[in-house]
């Protein structure tokens, strides 16, 4: 069916693009904002993607390859909005309070909010690797597909990610128990 | 109290679902955008040009002696600011014979071969442009597929093939190359690369976002270093092009492969960008060379 609709958004059917747009929108969001970890800035980069994707669709070769296509202007948008000079909005999200039950789950929380800092020091390239790796569940060739970088480049990306992040979580490992003591009894 | 933290659960929080729906505002926002985008033309040339049989090159040679008797008073009746001499008829120029024909301003001395050999390309055809009046040369077992019949006019588009390009097509008609030249809005800044950009970025919107990203310096000249630029477009969009300017007519050129730079039919040249730098040769378009700064 997507191809179909593929096939008539490229010859111009703009109720066609209008059904691929609603079925991708969620999907291209959910990357997005873990891209750019702030929900404003996600949602412009997904509307620059459909536009972006609607006006280069006639030379999309292959309409099997669309998702992967569209995942790849979405990155491209990221990236520009990343650097778009616009503050970073604050975007807290609570754990959900069955998480939040004892000094472990204080610990991941904590832990979190670690995670998410320096996950915001990492440049936008290597926070869309780690994202396709970590949330898509794509291999390293197919990240490397997709975005159309060296097999090299994109190892190198989320080795320096995964650096971070364990940086990051291990400089947590050393607050739990500081923590804890001022945690009320 | 174990104080120890699950680095697997920490991680699939952070990555977690969350509440990932896309607003209707800006699906909405979206699709007006959308309405008011027109889609970009396709650049993609033609996987393989149509080969014309004996009858077909008859019947198609009476009907373009028809349409240049009637273009040829068109078109000789207007400037054209374009360099345009009025006579359709393609010449080529088999080896690397000098001719004074180039009007390339961007060397004080044009280039009319012969060229040194390059990736995939030991021999070239010198071409002059009818309608441009520039030398070039193109690999040797290439075909000359059309020659421009008129000059470019502003509305042609940039970066697809039309009446007013020259084209070139590999042996098996895989690869074209296409080149024309058009004529900068008075204004216009052709003297340097961000200008160049401005005036294809105007022309062709599309092209706004790849050149920004992507543009490799190049320079123009045999000896100088006039500005030229020469943008791989991304994968997607299936196409390597160049362009540089002669200031002084305010003449630009334009060198386009409709492949992306993976393309299996450019390996043999080293890939279209390789493919396209070999021409540029041809037309004293170079990579800076170490310490030059290009424009």
């Amino acid at each position: 069916v997507q191809v179909a609709l593929v096939e008539r958004a490229r010859a111009g059917d703009e109720e066609a693009f209008a059904s691929l747009a609603r079925g991708a929108g969620d999907r291209l969001l959910a990357i997005a904002y873990r891209i750019l970890r702030d929900l404003g800035l996600a949602e412009d980069a997904v509307q620059q993607t459909l536009v972006l994707a609607w006006r280069e669709l006639p030379a999309l070769r292959d309409v099997e390859r669309f998702d992967a296509w569209l995942r790849r202007l979405l990155v491209n948008a990221c990236y520009r909005e990343a650097r778009s000079g616009r503050r970073w909005a604050t975007n807290v999200h609570a754990l959900p309070l069955d998480l939040i039950n004892g000094t472990d789950e204080y610990a991941a929380v904590v832990a979190r909010d670690q995670l998410e800092r320096g996950f915001r020091r990492l440049p936008p390239e290597q926070r869309a690797v780690f994202v396709f790796r970590h949330y898509l569940g794509l291999t390293l060739p197919a990240i490397a597909n997709e975005l159309g970088v060296p097999l090299g480049t994109v190892k190198s990306r989320l080795h320096y990610a995964t650096n971070t992040l364990r940086a990051a979580l291990e400089a947590d490992l050393r607050l739990p128990n500081d923590a804890s003591r001022g945690q009320p009894a | 109290m174990s104080g120890r933290i699950d680095a697997e659960r920490i991680l699939d929080a952070f990555l977690a679902p969350e509440s990932d729906r896309l607003p209707d505002r800006v699906i909405d926002a979206t699709l007006a955008d959308i309405a008011r985008t027109p889609q970009r033309r396709a650049m993609r040339v033609p996987w393989r040009f149509p080969l014309m049989t004996n009858t077909m090159r008859a019947a198609a040679g009476v009907a373009i002696v028809a349409i240049v008797g009637v273009g040829v008073l068109a078109f000789n009746l207007r400037p054209t600011g374009n360099g345009a001499t009025g006579t359709p008829a393609p010449t080529q120029t088999a080896g690397p014979k000098p001719t004074a024909a180039s009007t390339q301003g961007a060397a004080s001395t044009p280039s009319v071969g012969p060229w040194p050999a390059q990736p995939g390309i030991a021999v070239w055809t010198t071409y002059t442009s009818q309608v441009y009046g520039s030398t070039f040369g193109y690999p040797e077992d290439w075909n000359l597929e059309a020659s421009a019949t008129r000059a470019w006019q502003v509305g042609d588009p940039l970066l697809n093939f039309g009446p007013f390009t020259d084209i070139f097509t590999s042996p098996d008609g895989d690869v074209a190359v296409w080149v024309f030249r058009l004529t900068a809005e008075p204004g216009a800044d052709v003297s340097s690369r961000e200008g160049l950009g401005a005036l294809v970025c105007e022309l062709e919107a599309s092209a706004c976002e790849p050149i920004s990203d992507l543009a490799e310096p190049m320079c123009a000249g045999r000896a100088a270093c006039l500005p030229a630029v020469l943008v791989a477009l991304p994968e997607e969009r299936e196409g390597v092009f160049a362009y540089f300017a002669d200031i002084e007519t305010r003449q630009v050129t334009v060198v386009s492969i409709g492949r992306e730079d993976s393309f299996p039919g450019s390996a043999e040249y080293g890939g279209s960008v390789q493919l396209l730098k070999s021409i540029l040769t041809t037309m004293d378009v170079h990579t800076p060379e170490p310490g030059q700064v290009p424009g």
